[in-house]
């Protein structure tokens, strides 16, 4: 039996130019059917906009928002922190793609770890997915209590600083910004992006794998729990059989669309196949308030 | 002083001082919701201040029972902010210490270009071991190692910035707060925009001139440095009116936090002593020998010089901020003070932190800007749209250093 599924937009890097295109076109597409868009980082060096930035651009926008980062450019707690930010703002309505291609300068700077020398890196975005994970529950809503009369602004009893202390990152915390549990930052990983990403699918901390076009992933044995699949769309036409498709399989939590290479890095948002798509009762619609977690459902336990 | 003055507005979480978010104007949580800052950002246009301002940490503020602090990553939320408004200068604090020159030098750039050219990045070195355990670190940065990091971080980041080219307005502001012997080095030799704290006029004019003297030495122009004063505001429709808020908001400061931060400050624990005993003088080191955030301790340091306090009269004073200058009075009369030391020239300007948020900022934007207006002193209309505009500064020469970010520390 399939049901209805969210449709991902997954927007390449930016310019400026395009990033105001982007907010002009977003209106008409979250309209058409498009439930959040998946912003990609763009490498080092040539201009394009930083899609956390550009995710705290668009968070009244509409649609949720993920943001691609790599562990080689972002410290664990700036990175969490800014993620944290996101979710508190859109209502848990955000969450990053993460791409363990290393160990970023900062860290290596004060914990004097040569990122050239991190060659397991299978570990190492393991242990970075263990601070993120830590940071983001690190500073309960229920802390914050606001008492003006009794002159108690928050129970710090009720956070939980971290005090990670891996063999590559030392992060003490907590976060400064309270999060719900509910909202918590979603945390994906790519299929056929960073090394070891299969290695870490039993990570109970990864809520969703982005597929490669027209595949699923494979789980490893004695895993406890699947990650969501976000369901890569391929280049070809026959898109509404594929949806139908993905949405038949069992773990298919999302549908994800980027403009084929070489095109308008819009067009995937703007093609007229998203209203086809939501016409035909194949898109998930009208879920513009309510928290990722809740949108994509609950990790899919696997039977002992 | 000819011409007219800058004003920021610090919207430092729920107010400068530490019983703020106490307050009955306010609700007390408001400063954890975006809708706080968004709106004070509006509000803050509509009166045509230049820029708002982001103070920020990298760190959980261990006075959070008794305070509320900063909380949202400020990249993220000048973002939301410039979405919802079109004018207004976006400045926001970023670490040189905990932050990559290339990874924030891409980020701050972004959020220039989506704003249309009205960012500025203010630099701190972040004091403390607190901030520091959350990067691996043990303890703090030595205070002149972290000056001399963020030399060599802001030089790389303006290089990168041109490298870029795409700013609207040139290249992002950059500004600086320090008033510490390195700080003020810094800021002479990188900085665009001066935070500056200061209690008397004298000190405000000695601060300028120093800082263009300065910049002067680093072979750049005079009038390329903007030095803006902190100024705490408190506003009634009367004198009595005012100093009798100025009460309340002492009285509202938790005394545990207030004698926590004092001690924190002078160097040793406060709650040795009776409130109403005079503060010690001869237990206080000399600035350049102490460690931590330099600028207000000087501050304290020079009003306890001059006053001879009580521990009580102290955390009066203080309010259980950090030392800026407090403006108690009527909208003229503060629009007197401001208007005194800008004639003067001791400021070019100020970086306005109200006393409670978000309801003495309206006291601030409604009545004494009007008055500022009426006689000259500030515009009536933003005659550009970015950030160096509004402050009146072309993208001018900063000598920056070649030498590279040390890749230990």
């Amino acid at each position: 039996m399939s049901t209805a599924l969210p449709l991902f937009v997954l927007v390449p890097p930016l310019t400026a130019f395009d990033a105001a295109r982007l907010v002009r076109e977003l209106p008409a597409a979250v309209d058409a059917g498009v439930a959040g868009l998946i912003l990609r980082e763009g490498p080092a060096g040539p201009a394009t906009i930083d899609p956390s930035v550009l995710a705290g651009y668009l968070v009244d926008s509409g649609p949720a928002l993920i943001v691609e980062a790599h562990t080689s450019r972002h410290a664990p707690y700036n990175l969490a922190r800014r993620l944290q930010s996101l979710a508190r703002i859109t209502g848990g309505r955000a969450g990053v793609l993460l791409q363990g291609d290393g160990l970023d300068p900062l860290t290596s700077t004060n914990n004097g770890n040569d990122p050239a020398t991190v060659v397991d890196r299978e570990s190492a975005t393991a242990e970075y997915l263990a601070v993120l994970d830590a940071l983001w529950s690190s500073f309960p809503e229920e802390a914050l209590l606001g008492d003006a009369a009794a002159g108690i602004f928050a129970n710090p009893d009720l956070v939980r600083p971290p005090n990670f202390a891996g063999s590559l990152y030392r992060v003490a915390g907590a976060l400064n910004i309270p999060l719900q549990a509910a909202h918590r930052p979603l945390l994906a990983l790519e299929a056929a992006g960073a090394d070891g990403a299969a290695g870490l699918l039993d990570t109970a901390t990864i809520d969703a794998i982005l597929t490669e076009p027209s595949s699923s992933v494979h789980t490893p044995a004695g895993a406890s729990a699947r990650p969501a699949q976000w369901h890569r769309l391929s280049a070809g036409i026959d898109l509404l059989e594929e949806i139908t498709a993905a949405a038949g399989r069992p773990g298919t939590a999302a549908v994800v669309r980027e403009s084929p290479v070489g095109t308008d890095p819009l067009a995937a948002l703007t093609s007229p196949f998203i209203r086809a798509a939501r016409d035909a009762g194949l898109l998930r619609l009208g879920d513009s308030d309510i928290p990722l977690r809740q949108l994509l459902g609950p990790r899919e336990v696997v039977a002992a | 002083m000819t011409g007219q003055l800058h004003l920021n507005v610090n919207i430092l979480n729920a107010g400068v001082f530490g019983g703020s978010w106490r307050h009955p104007e306010n609700p007390p949580l408001s400063s954890y919701s975006s809708e706080h800052y968004v709106g004070i950002a509006r509000a803050a246009e509509r009166a045509k201040l230049d820029a708002v301002f982001l103070a920020d940490g990298p760190a959980l503020d261990p006075d959070l029972r008794y305070r509320s602090g900063n909380s949202f990553e400020p990249t993220v939320n000048l973002a939301q902010i410039a979405a919802a408004t079109q004018d207004i200068g976006l400045i926001g604090t970023l670490s040189s210490s905990y932050n990559d020159p290339e990874e924030i030098a891409g980020r701050l750039a972004s959020l220039d270009e989506l704003s249309g050219g009205r960012l500025g990045w203010n630099v701190v070195t972040t004091a403390g071991a607190v901030a520091a355990r959350n990067f691996g670190r043990d303890t703090e940065p030595e205070h002149d190692s972290r000056y001399e990091r963020a030399a060599h971080v802001v030089s790389r980041v303006v290089s990168a910035w041109d490298a870029r080219g795409t700013s609207p307005q040139g290249r992002p502001v950059v500004v600086q707060a320090g008033g510490s012997t390195a700080g003020s080095q810094l800021a002479g030799r990188l900085g665009e925009v001066i935070f500056s704290a200061a209690q008397t006029l004298e000190e405000g004019l000695a601060f300028r001139r120093s800082i263009r003297d300065i910049a002067a030495s680093f072979g750049r122009d005079r009038a390329s440095v903007v030095i803006l004063p902190g100024v705490s505001t408190v506003i009634a429709s009367t004198e009595k009116e005012a100093a009798q808020r100025r009460a309340e908001l002492s009285e509202l400061v938790p005394w545990p936090y207030a004698t926590k931060r004092l001690s924190a400050q002078l160097g040793f624990d406060v709650s040795d002593y009776d409130p109403d005993d005079r503060v010690p003088q001869d237990r206080l080191p000399d600035p350049d020998a102490a460690g931590g955030a330099q600028t207000f301790y000087r501050l304290v340091l020079g009003y306890i010089r001059r006053e001879n306090p009580t521990f009580r009269g102290l955390i009066n004073h203080l309010g259980g901020g950090a030392g800026h200058r407090i403006s108690v009075g009527t909208p003229e009369q503060v629009a007197d003070d401001l208007a005194a030391w800008f004639h003067a020239g001791a400021a070019d300007g100020f970086n306005v932190m109200p006393d409670v948020l978000p309801s003495g900022f309206t006291e601030f934007a409604e009545q004494v800007v009007p008055i500022l207006q009426q006689r000259g002193l500030f515009r009536r209309e933003y005659a550009g749209s970015t950030l160096r505009s509004h402050l009146g500064l072309p993208v001018s020469f900063l000598p920056l250093t070649d030498a590279a970010v040390a890749t230990s520390w």
